[in-house]
């Protein structure tokens, strides 16, 4: 019953009639070959109309007519809208203005109007009928793409081809197109519906050559030659419709992106009964089986919270913490659940009815969830939204709740009429916290509540978060992917892996290592008395910054301080408005063009995420292999220097042939890893490249890179917002604060 | 904001422009679209005369400046077929079709949301799926081809509904419902595909996840979470559109014979009535600016995000 596989069965079976048809037709449709007005019959299908034309020949021959005008109108609009809206997004600049500007007249003027003009003045011409149905729509399209390819102009695997030295045409066949193809296919579906919508219209008010044998037309001569007066019209009117119907139904369809449409169904109930709890807790999970079709998350999970207490639960990313999270307040639909019971307060909630579930949550079960930024409706203001969820508690009044709880996450009652989008992440994660605190929970699932919120904030949200849980003796369930901040602030810890609970946690060490010297053999990376500043104001101020050969230099700073601007300027995607860059020896603002590009092969970039900093429609091998492309080594070498690098950044041979798109983010910042060592750079700037990945595999990757930088002589950057590991792992540290680099005490 | 402005009237202008240009670069005299089908019967002196008196001898340029003053001065000049200021004419047909369009964009954007909502809201897979087939299948008919099987069926088999026209006063509502019906059941779709793609984006949000750990059921979700924030794409998408919009209207109208801009049109077309037709064409094209000029304050005025 998928609609895309229906649009597809449809599409088919039209073309094989637009093909076949004509071959297949009884009768030429022009040719009266009958009694008029007969009703369908074995030797006529359709039966004939008012002159004796045989109906069911005209119907095949009208299919053919409708599907080859609409695929040749679609595909011209396809390539203009194309060219113009990708162009447009991905150049920027006057081209995309120019461009704009084109396409906000075309979208103004009135489709079919407008053909029915043209069509007027010139007269029915086919060719000519093509290139309206084109002009009149690829401007809807065009518009639609623009912003697509603009997002990939500044996607981190565009950025970090262009700082592998790649030309401008090159990313545009390699990565653009092929990540806009789905779009462009589904749009392809959407204007060939349109293209017949509009094409048998315009046969239908007349305005096409009588000559044509088309399904408009045929219900052009079913209006005008009196096929109502009789019950004539059920044969003659009615299969042209439903034929147009059926073709178009067929690409709309096929152009339908996938429906989920799941959101805001219950979730499934476990069979059996639920097993008894093992004693007396606020909150239990006992023996509980969850997961997705194809893959069990979590395997006989017990887990038990009293009141009052903080649990902190530990687990890599993907280990199924969310999951837990979820399976408990009983909003995963999409999870199927085998076993298990989850009990709170002795009520059993997996197996509840969900309106009784529904009455809980809030009311004696809390979440906060990791993402803050985006937890708050942006259209509508704070006040509204804590209203909302203060109105559902009975005792004290509604607005006096709201204040107070205001109050007690340190906000200012002045924000009740603020949008969300004024208010910092620290700020909106209080406006979550608050929203709970307008209600009397007794347990709190608080998952990774401090997540993209910089050491300083996080401490004081969880110091906040503690405070109200002991002093309302609620239980609170804190997960993190970080055991240091957990270790700091709960009573108990845990870990989540291999879908089990495990009571002990290994110990961090930060392990100091002894560092060979290694000779200055001169500096790699020099920048002198940089100045430059963003349209928004922010930038850098008077930097100047060394780096030796072969030496690790440390930046740290909190976010926004400067460090991506000072990684971006050393491998010369911005340029400096004072001072200069100077990578090897040599100052970036006077290279241009192939000079510049086979220059940058001396350094590489390495990016924080790793999901976005890889193309995600290329092959493992390729991907590692791409600064050699560059450099213009030949197939063999290539694949013989990807595979060695790929081992010596930990990852086998096997993964060569995967797609990228299959691999998690340790093995994808691996993959980054890789491409970085292949071209045996002199200098590698790595812009925060471990703070996506969990803390177990944050040391084994800089051990690596620290490992490989000795064994290749090569200087690193190591830009990053840890403290310890800049101490772990380097020889030298730079700090830099709001643009400007702190001098040492 | 007064950038927008200027760039609406230079669209504007283009569009007169492309009127004014169009019947003279095409094939064909302009004598035959002034005068309509009884040119072929002219004289050559006859002719002379008609080319001086529409001051198509002039040069070009003077041509063009006397046709945009005109326009300046609403004057769109005189219609071939009907002897009157085409001006008139569209005053006197322009409230028929608004009643027309308004009542079906409103009728449009509220099943067309309800339909998306109820999509999100049913329980299994099988029943959203379905509703999205029949939504689109809907629309895919050709609404010339759905308007005359309604006449067949409502008007001359049941005699329910009169087949044509708009009535005066009483009447005047049992001569709309089938035009209003034609148009809007090939509005919903497009308006059920922008809703439900909003509100799938929306319902995947932070703030819709936090309402449901509050306890907000589904209705109270779609009503006051996902609901207001999809709004916005589609009023976005209403702007878009509405030159197809406008396209619809011309074909319900013909088929309907319903006395309003789209019938005027095509009667203009086919009788070669090039004044009439330059100046329902032009209206046209200034409309869909005022559209978009309204979608894009609205927009302004909803969403806070843009209240910089």
């Amino acid at each position: 019953m998928n609609p895309r596989r229906i649009g597809a069965v449809l599409v088919a079976v039209m073309a094989l009639a637009a093909i076949a048809g004509p071959l297949l037709a009884p009768h030429d449709p022009h040719a009266w070959v009958a009694a008029p007005f007969q009703p369908p019959s074995a030797s006529h299908w359709l039966g004939t109309d008012d002159m004796g034309q045989d109906l069911w020949s005209a119907w095949l021959y009208g299919a053919a007519h409708s599907v080859w005008i609409a695929l040749l109108a679609a595909s011209g609009a396809t390539l203009l809208g194309t060219l113009i809206g990708a162009g447009a997004g991905y150049l920027r600049g006057w081209r995309d203005f120019a461009a704009m500007r084109i396409v906000d007249f075309a979208l103004t003027l009135p489709t079919l109007p407008l053909v029915m003009v043209v069509a007027f003045y010139a007269g029915p011409n086919l060719m000519l009928l093509i290139l309206v149905l084109i002009f009149s729509s690829w401007a809807r399209y065009a518009r639609e793409i623009r912003p697509q390819a603009a997002a990939l102009r500044d996607s981190d695997f565009v950025v970090a081809q262009r700082a592998m030295g790649a030309t401008e045409i090159g990313i545009v066949f390699r990565h653009i197109i092929p990540s806009l193809t789905p779009m462009i296919l589904a749009q392809f579906a959407r204007l060939t519906q349109q293209a017949v919508l509009t094409e048998s219209a315009l046969c239908f008010l007349g305005l096409g050559n009588p000559r044509w044998v088309t399904w408009g037309g045929t219900l052009y001569f079913a209006n005008a030659r009196a096929a109502f007066l009789g019950d004539a019209w059920v044969w003659w009117a009615l299969p042209p419709g439903i034929g147009i119907g059926l073709l178009t139904a067929g690409f709309a369809l096929l152009g339908v992106g996938q429906p989920r449409g799941a959101a805001l169904r219950a979730a499934m109930i476990p069979r059996g009964p639920a097993p008894e709890p093992d004693a007396d807790h606020l909150l239990q999970v006992s023996h509980l089986d969850a997961g997705y079709p194809g893959a069990a998350v979590l395997e006989d999970l017990n887990l038990h919270l009293s009141a009052g207490e903080v649990l902190g639960l530990a687990g890599p990313s993907g280990a199924g913490k969310t999951t837990l999270v979820q399976t408990i307040l009983g909003l995963l639909p999409q999870a199927q659940i085998s076993r298990g019971g989850v009990w709170l307060d002795g009520q059993e909630l997996l197996r509840m009815p969900e309106r009784q579930r529904r009455r809980l949550r809030g009311r004696e079960i809390a979440w906060i969830s990791q993402a803050a930024m985006q937890s708050l409706n942006p259209v509508r203001t704070i006040g509204s939204q804590l209203r909302e969820v203060a109105r559902l508690e009975e005792r004290l009044s509604v607005e006096a709740r709201v204040s107070a709880a205001m109050e007690k996450v340190g906000l200012p009652s002045a924000l009740k009429d603020a949008f969300p989008h004024r208010l910092s992440g620290g700020m909106r994660q209080r406006v979550v916290i608050a929203m709970v605190l307008c209600r009397h929970p007794r347990v709190l699932l608080a998952d990774e509540p401090t997540s993209g919120l910089d050491a300083d904030r996080a401490n004081e949200i969880l110091e906040l978060l503690i405070h109200v849980c002991r002093e309302r003796r609620m239980g609170l369930l804190l997960i993190s992917h970080d055991p240091a901040l957990l270790a700091r602030h709960s009573d108990r810890l845990v870990m989540l892996e291999g879908g089990r609970i495990i009571d002990h946690v290994a110990p961090i060490a930060a392990t100091v290592r002894q560092r060979a010297r290694i000779e200055p053999g001169g500096r790699v990376l020099e920048l002198s008395g940089v100045d430059f500043t963003y349209s928004g104001g922010a930038g850098l101020h008077d930097v100047s910054l060394t780096v030796q050969a072969g030496e690790c230099v440390a930046l740290v700073g909190p976010s926004g301080a400067g460090k991506t601007t000072i990684a971006r300027l050393a491998l010369g995607l911005l340029h400096p408005r004072r001072g200069t860059v100077r990578m090897l020896g040599q100052n970036l603002a006077t290279l241009r063009g192939k000079a510049l590009r086979t220059h940058l092969r001396g350094a590489h970039l390495i990016f924080q995420d790793p999901f976005a900093a890889l193309p995600p429609h290329q092959r493992v091998i390729t991907i590692v292999a791409e600064p050699l492309r560059l450099s213009g080594a030949d197939r063999r070498t290539r694949d013989a220097a990807a595979l060695t690098a790929l081992a010596e950044a930990g990852l086998t041979g096997a993964y060569a042939d995967r797609m990228v798109d299959t691999l998690s983010g340790g093995e994808r910042q691996r993959v980054a890893l890789a491409r970085a060592l292949i071209g045996l750079p002199r200098l590698i700037v790595a812009d925060e490249p471990t703070s996506m990945l969990d803390a177990a595999r944050k040391g084994a990757w800089l051990e690596r890179l620290d490992a490989l930088r000795h064994a290749h002589g090569m200087a690193v950057l190591l830009i990053t917002h840890d403290e310890t590991q800049a101490g772990a792992f380097c020889d030298r540290i730079v700090r830099i604060d709001e643009g400007r680099i702190v001098p040492r005490p | 904001m007064i950038r927008r402005g200027i760039g609406y009237l230079i669209v504007v202008w283009l569009g007169a422009t492309a009127n004014f240009l169009l019947p003279r670069l095409l094939p064909g005299s302009p004598v035959e679209f002034l005068v309509g089908e009884e040119s072929n019967r002219l004289s050559a002196t006859q002719r002379t005369a008609v080319l001086t008196q529409f001051g198509l001898d002039r040069p070009l340029s003077e041509q063009y400046r006397s046709y945009l003053s005109g326009l300046i001065r609403l004057d769109l000049g005189s219609s071939v077929a009907y002897g009157k200021p085409v001006l008139k004419l569209i005053a006197e047909r322009l409230p028929w079709t608004l009643l027309l369009v308004g009542s079906s964009i409103v009728l449009a954007l509220f099943l067309g949301f309800l339909l998306a909502s109820v999509f999100h809201w049913a329980e299994s897979k099988r029943t959203s799926s379905a509703l999205m087939s029949a939504v689109i299948f809907t629309g895919s008919l050709p609404p010339f081809w759905v308007g005359m099987v309604a006449i067949a069926f409502f008007a001359v088999t049941l005699h329910w509904l009169p087949s044509y026209g708009a009535g005066i006063g009483g009447s005047v509502l049992r001569h709309a419902i089938l035009p209003i019906a034609t148009l809007t059941l090939g509005y919903i779709p497009s308006v059920f595909l922008v809703a439900r793609a909003a509100l799938e984006d929306a319902l995947g949000e932070g703030y819709v996840a936090l309402a449901r750990s509050h306890g907000a059921g589904p209705a109270r979700v779609l009503l006051r979470q996902a609901g207001p924030v999809a709004a916005l794409p589609l009023l976005n998408q209403f702007a878009m559109s509405f030159g197809v919009l406008l396209g619809g209207t011309v074909i319900v109208e013909t088929v309907f014979a319903y006395p309003g801009l789209g019938l005027l049109l095509y009667d203009g077309i086919l009788a070669l009535d090039f004044p009439l037709v330059q100046g329902v064409f032009l209206l046209l094209v200034v409309t869909v600016v005022l559209a978009n000029i309204f979608a894009e304050l609205a927009q302004r005025k909803l969403d806070p995000r843009l209240r910089a």
